[in-house]
C-alpha cells in the first residue's frame, strides 16, 4: 500500500471525523469551548497532514509477500474466532486450538502442537485464576464437568 | 538534607517484604521481556496492566513493578543483540554495532559484563539526577497553569513525531489518530457522548490497556508469524562473564559521560533511550577512538551506550512525575495506569504522593542492585529464554494478552476490539507510521481539551490567553522549532531527491 492510498484513508477519516463532530452542540448551557471544537481542531490538524502526505515524496515499505499475507490473515481470524467462542468453549479449549494452529503455522509436529497446547492451556488458566484470582470463562461442557 | 532524610523514607517503604519482591519480579521480567525480540517494556507493562488492577495491587508497588519492568528491559536487551545481533528494542541497536561482534571473537562474556556493569553505573548516575532534578521541576512546574500545559501537551506531540525517525508527517498522523481516539466518549465538559453511535460499551471512552495491548502486542505477534524462521542461532558460547580491571578502566569515564548524556536526552520529551545511546555512542567514538577500533568489537563502544539507555529510563520519568507528561511511549503506558487510579502525576505529585516518589526512587537503587546480582552470574540462565521456540512464545504473548483483557472486562467487545487495534498497529508498522505518538496522544488527549477548557473559563473566553504569559510564548516558540527544523529538513531532503532524479 503506497502512501498516497494511507492519505486517501486518513483525509477521508479526518473528513468524516469533522463532518461528525459539526453535530455535537451542547443543549440547554454551554462552556466556552463546547463538545466539537476540540474534535474539530484534531480534524483540521490531519487535513493538510494528509495532503502533505498525499503530494510528498514516498517511501516504499517493506511489504509481506503472498504467502505471509496469507499466514497473517489465518492468525488474524483465528483471533477472530477466539474472540467469539471463548466464552461458550471457555479459556483453556480456545487457547489450545490457538496454540494448535499458531504451531501448524511455524510448521511444527501435530504431537508437539497438541501438547504445547494442552500444557500451555491448562498453566494459563492456573496463573490467571488459582495464582492471581481472576475470572477466566469454563466454558459450557467444562462447567456442567466441575 | 530534606532529600536525604525523604530518600531514608522511601528505602524504609521500599525494603518491605512485599515491595522487594516486587521489584524483584520487575527487573527479572523486565530482563526476560527486553532480552525477546519485538516484546519490549511497552508490551510487558500494557499486559500488566489489567492484571495488577485486577487484583488490587497497591499503587505505590504497581509502579515499583512498572519501573522495574522498564528499566529492566534495558538490561535484557543487550543480551540478545550481543549473543544474536537481534536487539530486543531499537534503544540497543548502537550496542550491537560492537557487542556482537566482540561475541563472534568469542568475547561475548566481557561483552555482556560491560553491558551489565555499564546498565548499573547509568542507572544509578540518573536516580541520583532523578532524585535531585524532579524535586527541583516540580516546583518550577507549579508556575503551569492549564494554558501552559495545553501548549506543553502540544510540544510534546511534536517533539514526539520530531524524534520519531525520518517520518516527520506521519508522526504527527499518528498524534491525530491517537487524539481522534481519545474524543470517543461522554465529553466531561458538556455530558455529550461523541462518536459512541449509540453503543453503551463506548460511553467511557476506549480502554486504555485495549488499545495499547491491541497496537503493540497483538501486532508484534502478526509481525513474528510472518517469519517462519527461529529467533536466531545460539551457537555462541559464553565463556567468563567478566572483565578485567584495565577494560574497566578503560571504560569507566565514557560510561559516567554516557550516563550524564543519556540522562539529558531521557529528560527531553519525545528523546528517549535510542536518541540517547546512538548519542553517546557518537559522542564516545569522537572522544576516544583513536584507532579506528569501533565498530569492530570494541568495548567501549558497548558501555557506552548502554549507559546511555538505561540513564535516559530513569530521566524520561521526570517529566512524567513532574509535569505529568510523559517523553515516550513507555511513560505514556505508566502515565495511563497512574490516571486510572485516579493519581495525578504532575507538579503536586511529589507533595501529594511524597512518599510513592521516594519509595520508587529507593525502589530503582535496589533495582539496579539486584540486576547487576542477577545478570553477572545468572546470564547463562537468562539465555535459555532465547531458545524458547516461536511456536510457543508467540500464541503465548497472544494468549497472555487475551487472557488478561478478558479477566479485567469479561467483555468479549474488549477481545474484539483488541483484535482490530492489533491488525491497525499492524498496517501502521508495516507503512512506517510510529506507535508511540498514538499511545501517547491518547493518554494525553483529554488533558489536552481540559486545560484547553480550564484556560478559557479563565479567560471568560478570550483566546489569547493561549498568548499571555512569557512562558507559555517560550513554549509556542519551542512548539514552531520542534515543528519547522523537521519540516524544513524534509523539504531539503525532497528537493536533493528531486535534483538528482532530473540528472
Amino acid at each position: 500500500m503506497s502512501d498516497r492510498i494511507v492519505a486517501v484513508m486518513l483525509l477521508v477519516l479526518a473528513l468524516l471525523f469533522g463532518f461528525q463532530a459539526w453535530a455535537y452542540v451542547p443543549i440547554g448551557f454551554t462552556d466556552h469551548l463546547g463538545a466539537r471544537v476540540f474534535p474539530l481542531a484534531v480534524a483540521l490538524f490531519m487535513l493538510p497532514l494528509t495532503l502533505t502526505l498525499f503530494f510528498g515524496r514516498h517511501m516504499a515499505g517493506v511489504w509481506p509477500s503472498a504467502r505471509a499475507w496469507r499466514v497473517v490473515i489465518l492468525a488474524l481470524s483465528v483471533l477472530v474466532v477466539y474472540a467469539l467462542v471463548i466464552e461458550y468453549v471457555g479459556f483453556i479449549v480456545a487457547t489450545m486450538g490457538v496454540f494448535m494452529v499458531y504451531g501448524k503455522l511455524y510448521g511444527a509436529r501435530w504431537w508437539k502442537t497438541i501438547v504445547t497446547g494442552i500444557i500451555a492451556a491448562f498453566v494459563l488458566y492456573a496463573l490467571f485464576v488459582l495464582a492471581l484470582d481472576m475470572y477466566l470463562p469454563l466454558g459450557s461442557f467444562f462447567e456442567e464437568l466441575f | 538534607m530534606d532529600s536525604f532524610h525523604s530518600l531514608m523514607q522511601g528505602f524504609s517503604g521500599a525494603l518491605i517484604p512485599l515491595n522487594l519482591l516486587v521489584v524483584f519480579l520487575g527487573v527479572t521480567a523486565g530482563t526476560i521481556i527486553g532480552m525477546l525480540p519485538g516484546i519490549g517494556p511497552i508490551n510487558g507493562i500494557a499486559i500488566l496492566i489489567p492484571i495488577t488492577f485486577a487484583m488490587g495491587i497497591d499503587p505505590t508497588s504497581m509502579l515499583i513493578l512498572f519501573a522495574g519492568i522498564y528499566y529492566g528491559a534495558q538490561y535484557g536487551n543487550s543480551i540478545s543483540t550481543i549473543l544474536l545481533n537481534v536487539p530486543g528494542t531499537p534503544s540497543s541497536v548502537a550496542t550491537a554495532l560492537d557487542g556482537h561482534p566482540m561475541a563472534k571473537n568469542g568475547r561475548a562474556g566481557p561483552a555482556l559484563a560491560i553491558s551489565a556493569i555499564a546498565s548499573f553505573i547509568g542507572g544509578s548516575v540518573a536516580v541520583i539526577g532523578l532524585m535531585f532534578l524532579a524535586p527541583v521541576l516540580s516546583k518550577w512546574a507549579i508556575r503551569f497553569g492549564p494554558a501552559e500545559y495545553f501548549v506543553l501537551i502540544l510540544f510534546t506531540f511534536t517533539m514526539l513525531s520530531a524524534l520519531s525517525g525520518k517520518q516527520f508527517i506521519k508522526g504527527l498522523l499518528a498524534t491525530g489518530i491517537g487524539l481522534m481516539l481519545a474524543t470517543i466518549g461522554i465529553d466531561a465538559g458538556t455530558g455529550i457522548p461523541r462518536y459512541t453511535f449509540g453503543h453503551l460499551a463506548f460511553y467511557d471512552g476506549l480502554d486504555f490497556a485495549v488499545v495499547t495491548i491491541g497496537l503493540f502486542a497483538i501486532s508484534e505477534v502478526f509481525l513474528l508469524i510472518e517469519q517462519t524462521r527461529g529467533v536466531g542461532e545460539l551457537n555462541t558460547k559464553l565463556g567468563r562473564v567478566m572483565v578485567t580491571a584495565k577494560e574497566f578502566v578503560s571504560c569507566w569515564w565514557g560510561m559516567i559521560r554516557s550516563a550524564v548524556v543519556g540522562f539529558l536526552i531521557g529528560v527531553l520529551p519525545g528523546a528517549g533511550a535510542t536518541i540517547a545511546s546512538f548519542m553517546a555512542y557518537a559522542t564516545e567514538q569522537r572522544l576516544t577512538d583513536k584507532e579506528g577500533t569501533f565498530g569492530t568489537g570494541d568495548i567501549r563502544a558497548v558501555a557506552a551506550p548502554e549507559s546511555a539507555n538505561n540513564a535516559a529510563v530513569s530521566g524520561a520519568l521526570i517529566p512524567m512525575l513532574t509535569l505529568g507528561v510523559p517523553g515516550s511511549g513507555t511513560t505514556a503506558v505508566i502515565l495511563g495506569a497512574l490516571l486510572a487510579l485516579n493519581l495525578n502525576p504532575g507538579p503536586l505529585f511529589i507533595v501529594q504522593h511524597g512518599d510513592m516518589f521516594w519509595t520508587l526512587i529507593a525502589s530503582m537503587y535496589i533495582g539496579n542492585v539486584m540486576l547487576l546480582v542477577l545478570n553477572l552470574p545468572l546470564v547463562g540462565l537468562f539465555v535459555k529464554v532465547l531458545l524458547i521456540p516461536r511456536y510457543i512464545l508467540v500464541p503465548g504473548v497472544a494468549m497472555i494478552s487475551y487472557g488478561a483483557i478478558y479477566a479485567a472486562s469479561s467483555s468479549m467487545t474488549d477481545l474484539m476490539l483488541m483484535t482490530g487495534f492489533g491488525l491497525l498497529g499492524y498496517l501502521m508498522r508495516k507503512t512506517d507510521f510510529p506507535l508511540a505518538p498514538v499511545i501517547l496522544a491518547l493518554v494525553l488527549g483529554p488533558m489536552m481539551e481540559t486545560s484547553l477548557r480550564r484556560a478559557l473559563s479563565l479567560s471568560n473566553g478570550d483566546w489569547g490567553i493561549l498568548f499571555a504569559s512569557p512562558l507559555v510564548i517560550g513554549l509556542w516558540v519551542l512548539v514552531a522549532l520542534s515543528a519547522l527544523v523537521p519540516l524544513i529538513r524534509s523539504l531539503r531532503r525532497a528537493r536533493k531527491y528531486n535534483d538528482s532524479e532530473q540528472h
